[in-house]
C-alpha cells in the first residue's frame, strides 16, 4: 500500500465523526492496509461482544423445547442443558415408556366389573423402577464409562437422570389414571408411595450392586408382597411402611454416596 | 507432574488382571504393548480412577485417588479414552461433547461453547458437530472419544487402542495429534501396533500376565533382539516365532542358527523376543502379513 491514512482521519474515524461516504473509503483502505489496521487502538472487549453476537448469529441455540421450559422454570442453564440431554428423554425411550403404560391401563380395562384394575395397581410402581434400571443399567448407558472419568458426582447425575425418569414415568401414569376402572377408596397414594419407595430402594441397592440387578430384585420383592397381601395394600402399609422405607433408603444412599464413584466397583 | 503406580494388583473373581504393576510415568508417551489378557485395560481403568485395585498405590500428579476429593482433583486434570467408549447414537457430535463437558463441570455456558467448539475444532470435526453419531465412519467416533478427552485441556490422558481400527491416513493424523499433545502432558498409549510406539513413544512399557515384562525406551526394546532376527529360503524349525513375508522367504525371531541371515530388528522383533509365541495370539503381527507361527503356537 503507498498510502496511509493520517492521524487525524484515524481519531475522526474512530470517534464516528466522519460523514458515510468517507467512512467507508477508510474501511475499504483498512480491509487492505495492515499497516493503518495496527494503529488503530482495538477496544477488547467490544470486539469480543461482537465476535460473541457474530457466533450467536452465525451458530444459534439449538435448545430443544425441554431446555428451554426448564430454563425458564429457573433451572440453571447446565442443569437444564444436562436434563434435556438425558438419554432418557429421547424419543425410542418415552415411546416405549407410553407402549408399557398404554398396556397396563388396557389390561386393567379389560374386566370392568371385577378386579382387572389391580394390574394397573401392581405394574404402576414398577414402571418407574425399570425405567431408571433401563436407562442406568451398565450395559444400556453406553456412555458410563467416560461419565465416570468425569469430576462430577455419579450419585449426583444418577439422581438427576433418575429424577428426569421418576418425573416422565410418573407424569405419564398420572395421566393414565383417570383411565383406569378403580374403586372411589382406592388412590393415586395406592401406587404412588410404593413407586417412590421402590425407586428409592433400588437406587440404595445400587450403591452394592449393579442397578438392574438391584431392580430385578426390587421387583420381585414387590410382586411377592402383592400376591401374599392378595393384591390390595392397606392403608398402614401405603401410609406407614413406605414411607419408612423410602426414609431408610435414603439414609442409606447418603451413607453410602462415596460408593457410587466407581464403575467398575461391583465387576 | 508425573504418575508413579507401585505394586498395583487388581483381580476379577479367580483372575489375576494386575499382579504387582509398578510403573512411572512422566511428561511424553508412553506406549504400553502386550498381548490380548495381559492387564493393559484393567491397567488404564485403573488410572482413569474407574476401577479400583484390590491393593497397592497410586499417585496421579502429585493425588491419592484412594480419597474422594483427590479422587476429583484427579479427574478434573484427566482425559480419558477407553477401549470401547459407548456413544448415545441419537446424540449430534456437538451435544456428545456438550454433555461430557458439562460432566467435566464446564458449568458456564458460554465457556463450555467455546471448550466444545475448540476440540471439536482440535480433531476435525467441526463441520460435522451437527451431525448424529449414528452417521459417522469408526474412524470420525474415534476422534469424537479424543474430543471429548481433550475438554478442559487435561494434564494427563489415558488413551486406550485410539488408533484401534483405524485406515493408514487416520492413524497417521491420530499420531500427529497425540504427539503435539504429549509436549505438554502425560500420555499413555496402549496399542496393538508396535509402528504406533516405534513412530510417536518416548518411553514403552510390555506387560504380560498382569506384569511388567519391559520398562524402558523403544530403542532398547530394538536392541533386544539385535542379532535375533533372520531370514531363511525354508521354514526354521526352532525360533520364537516365524512367519513367510511377501519376499516368499521366512522371517524369524529366536536363537538363529549358525550361519543364518541376520538383518535388523525392528520394534517388533523386540516386543516378540519378549512375548515370545504369546503374541501369535495378538493382532499385533496380523499388520506384518502372514501367519506367525513358533513352538509354542502349535502347541496352543
Amino acid at each position: 500500500m503507498a498510502w496511509h491514512l493520517d492521524e487525524l482521519t484515524i481519531r475522526q474515524y474512530q470517534a464516528g465523526s466522519g460523514d458515510g461516504p468517507g467512512a467507508m473509503s477508510i474501511e475499504a483502505h483498512l480491509a487492505a492496509c495492515e499497516a493503518c489496521r495496527g494503529v488503530l487502538a482495538a477496544d477488547r472487549a467490544w470486539l469480543d461482544r461482537s465476535w460473541s453476537g457474530v457466533v450467536q448469529r452465525l451458530d444459534p441455540d439449538r435448545s430443544g423445547v425441554v431446555e428451554r421450559c426448564l430454563r425458564i422454570a429457573g433451572i440453571p442453564d447446565w442443569l437444564a442443558r444436562l436434563v434435556s440431554l438425558s438419554p432418557a428423554l429421547r424419543s425410542p425411550f418415552v415411546v416405549a415408556l407410553l407402549a408399557v403404560i398404554a398396556f397396563a391401563v388396557i389390561a386393567s380395562n379389560l374386566e370392568p366389573t371385577g378386579r382387572s384394575f389391580v394390574v394397573f395397581l401392581v405394574s404402576a410402581p414398577l414402571i418407574p423402577v425399570c425405567s431408571i434400571a433401563v436407562s442406568y443399567a451398565s450395559r444400556l448407558d453406553t456412555a458410563r464409562e467416560l461419565a465416570a472419568a468425569a469430576p462430577f458426582s455419579s450419585l449426583r447425575l444418577l439422581l438427576i437422570r433418575s429424577s428426569v425418569v421418576l418425573t416422565l414415568a410418573i407424569g405419564i401414569l398420572l395421566l393414565a389414571w383417570p383411565m383406569v376402572p378403580a374403586p372411589d377408596r382406592i388412590g393415586i397414594s395406592t401406587w404412588l408411595s410404593p413407586g417412590l419407595t421402590l425407586v428409592l430402594v433400588t437406587l440404595a441397592l445400587a450403591s452394592r450392586f449393579e442397578i438392574g440387578p438391584s431392580a430385578a430384585f426390587v421387583c420381585s420383592a414387590w410382586c411377592l408382597t402383592i400376591m401374599t397381601s392378595n393384591g390390595a395394600l392397606q392403608g398402614f402399609q401405603v401410609m406407614v411402611v413406605f414411607p419408612v422405607l423410602s426414609a431408610v433408603a435414603i439414609g442409606f444412599i447418603a451413607f453410602q454416596r462415596s460408593r457410587y464413584s466407581q464403575v467398575g466397583f461391583h465387576r | 507432574m508425573r504418575v508413579s503406580v507401585s505394586n498395583l494388583r487388581k483381580t476379577y473373581g479367580r483372575l489375576i488382571a494386575l499382579d504387582g504393576i509398578t510403573i512411572d510415568l512422566e511428561r511424553g508417551i508412553t506406549g504400553l504393548l502386550g498381548p490380548n489378557g495381559a492387564g493393559k485395560t484393567t491397567l488404564l481403568r485403573c488410572l482413569a480412577t474407574v476401577v479400583v485395585p484390590d491393593s497397592g498405590s497410586m499417585e496421579i500428579l502429585g493425588l491419592d485417588p484412594e480419597f474422594n476429593h483427590q479422587r476429583t482433583e484427579i479427574r478434573r486434570r484427566l482425559g480419558y479414552f477407553p477401549q470401547e467408549p459407548g456413544f448415545y447414537l441419537n446424540f449430534t457430535c456437538f451435544e456428545f461433547v456438550d454433555y461430557l463437558a458439562i460432566l467435566k463441570e464446564f458449568v458456564n455456558s458460554d465457556e463450555r461453547l467455546t471448550e466444545v467448539r475448540r476440540v471439536l475444532e482440535a480433531t476435525g470435526l467441526s463441520d460435522k458437530s451437527s451431525t448424529k453419531i449414528r452417521h459417522l465412519s469408526g474412524g470420525m467416533r474415534r476422534r469424537l472419544v479424543l474430543a471429548q478427552a481433550l475438554v478442559g485441556s487435561p494434564e494427563f490422558l489415558v488413551l486406550d487402542e485410539p488408533t484401534a481400527g483405524l485406515d493408514p491416513e487416520l492413524r497417521f493424523h491420530f499420531r500427529e495429534l497425540i504427539s503435539e499433545l504429549a509436549k505438554s502432558r502425560i500420555v499413555i498409549l496402549s496399542t496393538h501396533q508396535t509402528e504406533d510406539v516405534a513412530a510417536i513413544c518416548d518411553r514403552v512399557i510390555v506387560l504380560t500376565h498382569g506384569r511388567v515384562q519391559y520398562q524402558g525406551r523403544p530403542g532398547e526394546l530394538i536392541g533386544l533382539a539385535a542379532g535375533r532376527v533372520w531370514l531363511s529360503q525354508d521354514k526354521p524349525k526352532k525360533s520364537l516365532v516365524n512367519w513367510r513375508t511377501t519376499s516368499g522367504l521366512y522371517r524369524a525371531v529366536g536363537d538363529p542358527p549358525q550361519g543364518a541371515q541376520l538383518i535388523d530388528a525392528t520394534i517388533e522383533d523386540g516386543y516378540l523376543t519378549l512375548v515370545g509365541a504369546e503374541a501369535v495370539s495378538d493382532d499385533t503381527l496380523s499388520s506384518m502379513g502372514g501367519g506367525p507361527t513358533g513352538p509354542a503356537a502349535r502347541g496352543r
